[in-house]
């Protein structure tokens, strides 16, 4: 799982958001090291869709605006769960041989 | 740059489904910069490379698209290269300049990339003497000549090519053959035309994986597609096999039958002993018009459904 799909999951985990709103969160949770493109962005949600990782959640308008809104399906909770925790192992892993753990 | 220019670097899926929120996005993230906006161009194109994800089937149908893009390139580019061959004489004007009288024995066939002029020697003619002499009336008119070896030289001019035998067993014949040599722009025309070819094929796979795989008679539409596929590889695999050889010739004779249609061509049919259905261009010509036919009747069959299942509200 690239980094990038990674944190755009974490960041549907918490709550549906759409385009923006997703771009802000990865960047918060990645303390700003993540920028997604529009373009990368749209890309990546329709593979995670085509993977049934997340679907739309529901669409707005605001102010003449089209707000579609995003949401982790339980498949997309379950594999972020899964790569989570391997990640975890990994640190873990590197934690204890670098002798920090 | 507009937003229609910007968003017709995306494929046409990619655009009813995100168009206008990829743009509202760039405009809330601020005004986007020229690296910006090349970025969505960039990531457009990108896109349209993509196939869909976790579609093995559509992994194979993109690699045999590919291989079969590019050997139709090539055809195509081998057809653009025959337009760079030299035009050959009319078997009139070479007999009357390779013999001394053009008489009603003479044989005289004229071709685009092959032609023959011959003739019987008279009487008592030693095949040799008649040689030499034919080589010096050939480079009196302009003809750059080679050596005389056993009753046979090569002649050359304006890309041209001359081969001629004389001999008196078993009948006493003078004989020229012409073809043109094979320009070098034919083998850049062939090979620009199989890169392009693959990057096309790469390109209508990918359309077609993700016009299949959200669309209608998902399953029939496969298999259709995939059939096609198969059957335009026998095809494209013989004729990129006859290229390859004509490439590999040092010095053709001729095109080496290679401009008959898009499978093996006849040097290669003789070359390597091509029997029965193997050998006959026909089947090819059919295995072609089958596997494009399937592949349009898949595309057909796998219409849009009334929303794309990304959209479909769960």
């Amino acid at each position: 799982m690239h980094e990038s799909t990674f944190l755009i999951l974490t960041a549907l985990a918490a709550e549906p958001l759409h385009g923006y709103g997703i771009v802000q969160a990865v960047s918060v949770l990645s303390d700003g090291e993540v920028k997604l493109r529009p373009g990368t962005l749209y890309g990546a949600l329709d593979r995670l869709a085509e993977q049934e990782l997340v679907v739309v959640d529901r669409e707005e308008a605001v102010d003449g605006r089209l707000r579609r809104y995003y949401r982790l399906t339980d498949t997309g909770a379950a594999a972020l769960t899964t790569q989570a925790a391997r990640l975890r192992r990994h640190a873990v892993a590197a934690e204890r041989n670098l002798g920090l753990a | 740059m507009n937003q229609t220019l910007l968003l017709a670097a995306y494929p046409a899926r990619f655009r009813r489904r995100h168009g206008t929120e990829l743009m509202t996005t760039l405009m809330e993230m601020g005004t986007p910069s020229r690296a910006d906006l090349w970025h969505v161009v960039l990531d457009g194109l990108r896109e349209r490379f993509r196939l869909p994800a976790a579609r093995p089937v559509a992994v194979l149908a993109a690699v045999l698209a590919l291989v079969i893009g590019g050997a139709v390139g090539a055809a195509a580019g081998s057809f653009a290269g025959t337009f760079g061959y030299a035009a050959l004489p009319d078997a009139r004007t070479l007999a009357g300049q390779a013999m001394p009288a053009v008489g009603p024995s003479a044989m005289l066939n004229d071709g685009d990339t092959y032609l023959t002029v011959a003739d019987t020697l008279p009487p008592g003619a030693v095949p040799a003497d008649v040689a030499e002499r034919t080589r010096r009336r050939l480079a009196a008119a302009g003809w750059t000549t080679g050596p005389v070896t056993a009753g046979h030289f090569r002649a050359a001019t304006g890309g041209v090519e001359l081969s001629v035998h004389a001999y008196d067993a078993p009948t006493s014949m003078l004989q020229v053959a012409g073809w043109p040599a094979r320009p070098a722009s034919y083998g850049w025309l062939a090979l620009g035309g199989a890169l392009l070819g693959m990057l096309a094929g790469w390109l209508l796979a990918a359309y077609a994986a993700h016009r299949i795989t959200a669309g209608r008679r998902r399953t029939a539409a496969t298999v259709l597609g995939l059939t096609g596929l198969i059957a335009l590889l026998a095809p494209s695999a013989m004729f990129t096999w006859s290229l390859a050889y004509y490439l590999t010739v040092v010095d053709p004779v001729g095109m080496g039958g290679l401009v008959t249609g898009f499978g093996p061509s006849l040097d290669l049919v003789r070359a390597v002993g091509l029997q029965g259905y193997l050998a006959v261009n026909q089947t090819y010509y059919q295995l072609t018009v089958l596997g494009l036919a399937a592949i349009a009747v898949a595309l057909i069959l796998a219409r849009p459904r009334a929303a794309a299942p990304a959209l479909r509200s769960a």
